[in-house]
């Protein structure tokens, strides 16, 4: 086969040259998921170094384990799943029982009797749409999903800015669909009271 | 449907327009309250606000690193997946 042959064949057609030994395949196979493992990876991480050490990890745990991956799942699945594993790795080490403990509590809000909340909801809906990303804002963004623990944001980012489905998240991260649907739920609520702050008061256009 | 069960549901639905009996009851829900429908916005946004979040490219140079990294795992460095090489700048 050319390598303008290689470049044209089918997802399964190219796992399979690569799995048979195809050097040819298994490189493009990197070179068409390079760009998504590495923003993923830098998704997870936040820095450039660690999200390139997950990377380089990623594809040498692909060039040892692709004899292994037997085609039940999505290849971008199975993919995910590894990089998804080895960011794990990386955080496992890191004390994040504090802020576990503060997530716990977001699963259940205090409401009366009558199940209402009992706490006054921050209104966003005064922040104008077109409010720009500045420097302040991302700044913001940055340090809350910095603060989110590893097992949270994976979920956050798959579901939220990877676009993955609750029953894909669920088979990348291997939890059952429910935990997916509490740790987003959880996620989600975290962020948006860690943005509340900046984005509940008065308003500002266009960052100015 | 209670604001605690809308807080607990809430997130299964925030970007589609289901028709189970649970999303009837949450779209019931937030036509009269003001909390959930304030609640749902913000949501949505915190969503929107972290999608507009750019992401960088991979820097060749960490590209030209994992095929070095690969090549000394054994995976044979085909012509593509060489290190390119930096031009060398001529002093004028």
């Amino acid at each position: 086969m050319t390598g303008g042959e290689i470049k044209k064949l089918a997802e399964g057609r190219l796992i399979a040259a690569a799995r048979a030994g195809d050097m040819r395949a298994f490189s493009e196979l990197v070179r068409r998921y390079e760009q998504t493992v590495y923003r993923y990876a830098f998704k997870l991480c936040r820095d450039r170094e660690k999200a390139e050490e997950t990377f380089q990890d990623t594809f040498i745990n692909v060039f040892r384990k692709l004899g292994s991956f037997d085609g039940r799942s999505r290849f971008s699945t199975w993919l995910y799943a590894i990089v998804t594993n080895n960011c794990l790795m990386r955080h496992r080490r890191r004390k994040i029982r504090e802020i576990e403990e503060s997530l716990e509590a977001l699963e259940s809000p205090e409401t009366s009797a009558d199940g209402k909340f009992t706490h006054e909801i921050a209104r966003w809906d005064e922040t104008p749409a077109d409010l720009v990303l500045d420097k302040e804002l991302r700044a913001e963004i940055e340090k809350a999903i910095g603060k989110l623990p590893p097992e949270y944001r994976i979920v956050f980012t798959l579901r939220d800015m990877e676009g993955k489905s609750t029953e894909e998240t669920a088979k990348i991260v291997r939890i059952s669909k429910e935990a997916a649907k509490s740790r987003l739920r959880r996620a989600r609520a975290f962020l948006r009271d860690q943005l509340t702050p900046y984005m509940a008061r008065p308003v500002r256009r266009n960052g100015r | 449907m209670k604001c605690a069960d809308v807080y607990l549901h809430i997130c299964d639905n925030l970007d589609q327009k289901l028709g189970t009996r649970r999303c009837r009851e949450i779209r019931l829900h937030l036509r009269v309250c003001r909390d959930c429908r304030a609640y749902l916005a913000s949501l949505k946004r915190t969503v929107s606000l972290y999608r507009s979040v750019p992401s960088p490219r991979l820097p060749q140079a960490a590209h030209d690193r994992m095929i070095r990294a690969l090549n000394a795992h054994g995976c044979f460095p085909l012509p593509e997946n060489r290190p390119r090489k930096r031009p060398v700048r001529r002093r004028k």
